[in-house]
This record gives structure tokens, C-alpha cells and sequence, in this order.
């Protein structure tokens, strides 16, 4: 039988009197790139310092592999990289990753160093870039830095707090790469966003978190369907409002030619209808996170 | 992997370890020249005598035992500017834990798959480098000094061994505490406040015990009040007890500093 990768059982923290997470029952299957989904607050990062027993829980508990999160062995098979990424300012870029390297305990091997060559070549990290003390570096260039250290060492579980926050959209791409490489590999990957389109492009599974509780646990194409889209309209000429009357599309707003729709589901039938009038414009704005929330929460009730 | 994190330890605290070494040892050589200048012998003791009240002399010269070539040499060993640098170092050091927990960098050190308990000891063992070093700068500073100047009885630097070894494990005594606080506290400036704070009342509560009567009776409470160097320079050697309770300081609060970080959060 396969252990979990990561299990959790009614894994609660408690600040004080402040929830951090509260009876957190979880498990990501090895190989899973599992999405942690949730607004500033809602527990994911208080989730990730338990599973890396930065913090200790009130209640409950959390395995790695099957083992506890203490355990030096199971820590050795997991990359991490903090959504408040801090590193020693005054060592240089090249310095660190070795130093990061040997705290693994395998001591520094020439597969290592070519991964290593090979992360940096892929996130842009320059030798000179590199050869440079982090204090010179802008949050992007640390943010490639702490995603280097993560992979570096090529782990079967990666933990990641927000590893697009600082980034370029094409460095970004290049962390969805990095992303389903590891995937493809066979490692697990459990990482938070407040992106739902990166969720969508790189998860298999997500789950959502809110005050602190786990409040679905889902496939991406499951949370596609629940959560509404947008989508703006400029028609050229009238807008032929009577036609827009269909299931799972609702008018928000209307001004002039210009039509705010509210869409869930399949949208054929919303393009057979545009598909007759002529359209000057189409767009569909990425859904905030709170608005597929309302949503899917909206659809749950 | 306690290699790696002293190497870095070292590393990031190089510069203030040489610059303190550094100036401990040249203060050495120029304490050794200043009391070749001024002809420390027996003329220095008669002025002392005639110059300064009793009380004050028994005070501060440990029974005029400084009042000799070799017991200015040991005042090198306790001379506040001396003791402040190198204890400034000792808590500069013993309280990484505590800075890199509120930076954050420890999240990123300590995800790997790093003891805690290994963790804490790199830094006590920078400490340790720390306590051995400055006092060794000292005897080094006392040895090249004695082998610049011409004194009419030059006394060997083997005397200075004993002061040497009482700076150590006063160092290791303070080290311990100050590690102690850096593994506790949540701030930086908390840790080193509450560890300058109380190292400063134990250098007081020593020193005005020894003519104080109501703080007399405390004073064993004080590590300072274990640390001789003097006696040990004018060849009286220096207490095994005193070097043990010093060690014992030590050892009791790098214990508690290790299980304080163990069980707490990051």
C-alpha cells in the first residue's frame, strides 16, 4: 500500500484565540500536484509551517511519507520555498544554494551541481547573477533564487507558498514548467496560490481553505464548473438582452452597448447566440478567488 | 552538517571575531609596554600605597596584587573595554537563533532536514570559538609583548595560562546564558537586552559586593565573582571550584537553550 505524501489528521493550530487552521483531515496522494486555495489568512501558510515542523500543532497531526514531520529523513525528501522568502543577505546567490545543498546531509555531488546549473539556466540566474550577495537582489531574482534551492535537490515532495509571487508572466510560465516537469517525474507537489488560473493550469486537485477550515476538497474541472466566469461584451450595435436569457448565464451589468455576463458551465450556447449579432469586443477577466468562493459556496448550498 | 552551519557562522561573523582578536591582542601589548614604561615594580606598589585609600586599593587591586608587573599584565584579562568587546561578541553570536527566527531565514534553514538541536549547538560552537580565542589573543598579546619590551623580571607568559583558562570559562559561563535568552526570546533586541541587562548586574553585584556587606552574601551568584584572572598572574594559580561552577553555568543553560528551541515554534 502507498502511503500519503502528505496526511493530515484533524490537524488544528490555534493562535491564542486566533484560528490558524482548525481540524484539517487531508491527504495528497504521491505523484498529486495538489493546489492549496484560500484568501490572505485563511491557513495555508499556517498549514505548510506544520508540515515542516517550523510549528507545532495544538491538536491533531501531520505525516510526511508516513512518518512524522520532525523526522530529519522525511525533511531531506522535501523542497521548500516560504511565501515570506528570507535569505541570508550577505552570502552570495551561488553560496547559498551550496549551503542550502549541504544542510541536506548528502553532501555536494556533481549531479547535484548540474541540476543545479541546469535550475538556474531555466530561471534565468546568470553566473554573474549568481556570484552576486542576495542584498543586491530584487525580490523576482530572490523569488528564482528560493525556487532554485527548492528543486535543486531534486525531492519527491515540494511545498510551496505562493513560487509566483515577484515573478514575470514568463517566468512564471517557467515555474508551471518546473511544476509539471515534477509531476511527470513522479514527485508530489502541494503548493498555495491566490491565482485561480495557475491553479487551473497546474493542479490535478485543489482544496479550499477559509478561516482556517478545509471548505472543499476538489478536482480543478470540478471547481471550473462551479465557479462563475465574466464575461464582458461590447456589441456593435443593441444588445440583444432578451437572447441572453439562458441557463447559467446571468446579466450583472448593462451600460449602452457594453453587457457583463455571469457564466457557469459549458458556454456553447452563450457563442451560438453571440455567434449571430455582431460582437466589437469579447473578453473574459480572470474570476477573483473570493468570486469563484462565493460561488462555489453559493452552488453548495 | 553542524560543519556546514558553524563554517557559515564563521563566515558571517569573521570579520567581528578577528577585529575583537584583534583588539584584544594589541591592547595586550600595549598594556605590557605601558607598565614596562612605567616601571611596574615595587616603586608603583609604594606609590599605590601612599596615592590611594586602603578600602579603594583592596578593591580594585585584588590585595595590590596588580600593583606588580604581573598583575598589570592581568588587568588586560579584566579590563572593561576587554570585557565588553568580547562579550559583546558572545551575545552578538548567541542570539542568531532568535534574529533569524524573526527574520525568517531560520523557516528556510530549519525545513531542511536539520536538527534543531544542531542547530543551536553550530551557534554555541561559534561561541565557544569565541571564548577561547579572545582570551588566547590576550596571552598572545601578553607573550609578544613580554618579548618586546626588556623588564628587569620578566616573568614568563606561562602565569598568564591560569587568566587565560578564567576568561574562558567566565566566557562560556556568559555564552551559555546569553544562548539561553537567543533561543527564547522572540526579538533580537529582547534576547541580547535581557542578556547585556543581567551580565551587566552580575559584573556589579560582584564588584560592589566586595565592599558592600548586604550584596556580599549574593555574590556567589555572580559568574564574575568565579573569575580571578589576577590571582592567577601573580602565580596563586586559579580555583578548580571556580572553573567548575563556571562550566557548570555553561553546560546547565546550553542544555535549556537546546530544549527551549526544541519545543518551541519558529
Amino acid at each position: 500500500m502507498t502511503l500519503p505524501a502528505i496526511q493530515t489528521r484533524g490537524l488544528t493550530r490555534f493562535y491564542g484565540r486566533t484560528v490558524g487552521v482548525e481540524s484539517l483531515d487531508l491527504d495528497v496522494e504521491p505523484g498529486e500536484i495538489f493546489g492549496f486555495l484560500g484568501p490572505n489568512g485563511a491557513g495555508k501558510t499556517t498549514t505548510m509551517r506544520l508540515l515542516l515542523d517550523l510549528i507545532r500543532p495544538t491538536r491533531g497531526e501531520a505525516r510526511l511519507f508516513g512518518r512524522p514531520t520532525h523526522d530529519p529523513e522525511v525533511r531531506s525528501r522535501i523542497g521548500y520555498l516560504p511565501g515570506e522568502l528570507v535569505l541570508d543577505a550577505r552570502m552570495t546567490g551561488r553560496r547559498t544554494l551550496e549551503f542550502l545543498e549541504l544542510l541536506g546531509g548528502t553532501g555536494a555531488s556533481e549531479e547535484t551541481r548540474r541540476r543545479r546549473e541546469e535550475l538556474c539556466e531555466r530561471l534565468v540566474l546568470t553566473s554573474a547573477d549568481l556570484g552576486r550577495r542576495v542584498r543586491q537582489y530584487s525580490r523576482g531574482m530572490k523569488q528564482k533564487l528560493g525556487l532554485a534551492a527548492a528543486f535543486q535537490h531534486d525531492p519527491e515532495l515540494l511545498v510551496l507558498d505562493e513560487p509566483t509571487t515577484g515573478l514575470d508572466p514568463l517566468m512564471r510560465e517557467v515555474v508551471f514548467e518546473l511544476l509539471a516537469d515534477a509531476g511527470k517525474r513522479g514527485a508530489t507537489v502541494f503548493h498555495s496560490s491566490h491565482v485561480l488560473s495557475e491553479v487551473d493550469r497546474t493542479c490535478t486537485r485543489v482544496g479550499i481553505l477559509r478561516d482556517g477550515r478545509l471548505a472543499a476538497l476538489l478536482r480543478v474541472d470540478e471547481l471550473r464548473q462551479a465557479s462563475a466566469r465574466r464575461v464582458v461584451i461590447h456589441f456593435s450595435g443593441e444588445v440583444p438582452v432578451g437572447e441572453l436569457v439562458l441557463p447559467g448565464v446571468e446579466v450583472v451589468e448593462r451600460e449602452g452597448s457594453r453587457v457583463v455576463l455571469k457564466m457557469t458551465g459549458d458556454p456553447e450556447r452563450l457563442l451560438a447566440v453571440l455567434a449571430r449579432h455582431p460582437v466589437r469586443h469579447l473578453t473574459f477577466p480572470e474570476p477573483g478567488l473570493e468570486e469563484a468562493f462565493a460561488e462555489y459556496y453559493r452552488g453548495d448550498e | 552538517m553542524i560543519r556546514a552551519l558553524l563554517s557559515r557562522n564563521l563566515r558571517l561573523h569573521g570579520v567581528l571575531l578577528g577585529s575583537i582578536w584583534a583588539g584584544v591582542f594589541l591592547f595586550e601589548v600595549f598594556l605590557v609596554w605601558v607598565a614596562a614604561q612605567i616601571d611596574m615594580g615595587p616603586g608603583l606598589r609604594v606609590l599605590l600605597e601612599q596615592l590611594v585609600p586602603a578600602e579603594v586599593r583592596e578593591a580594585f587591586f585584588a590585595q595590590l596584587g596588580m600593583a606588580s608587573f604581573s598583575g598589570a599584565l592581568s588587568f588586560g584579562f579584566q579590563h572593561p573595554f576587554v570585557l565588553v568587546g568580547v562579550i559583546a561578541f558572545v551575545i552578538v553570536v548567541a542570539t542568531v537563533p532568535t534574529s533569524e527566527r524573526e527574520s525568517g531565514l531560520a523557516d528556510l534553514l530549519l525545513a531542511r532536514p536539520v536538527p534543531r538541536r544542531s542547530y543551536v549547538l553550530a551557534v554555541g560552537l561559534l561561541i565557544l570559538v569565541g571564548a577561547v580565542l579572545f582570551p588566547l589573543g590576550l596571552l598572545a598579546g601578553a607573550t609578544v609583548g613580554l618579548a618586546l619590551v626588556e623588564v628587569s623580571r620578566e616573568p614568563s607568559w606561562t602565569r598568564y595560562a591560569g587568566a587565560t583558562l578564567s576568561m574562558v570559562t567566565l566566557l562560556m559561563a556568559v555564552g551559555g546564558y546569553s544562548l539561553f535568552f537567543g533561543c527564547t526570546a522572540r526579538r533580537r533586541g529582547i534576547a541580547a537586552a535581557r542578556a547585556a541587562g543581567v551580565t551587566l548586574v552580575f559584573y556589579w553585584l560582584d564588584f560592589l559586593g566586595d565592599y558592600w556587606g548586604s550584596l556580599q552574601s549574593l555574590q556567589w551568584l555572580s559568574p564574575f565573582y568565579y573569575f580571578d584572572p589576577a590571582r592567577a598572574a601573580v602565580g596563586s594559580g586559579i580555583s578548580a571550584r571556580d572553573s567548575l561552577v563556571l562550566l557548570a553555568v555553561w553546560v546547565l543553560f546550553t542544555v535549556l537553550a537546546l530544549i527551549a528551541y526544541q519545543r518551541q515554534d519558529l
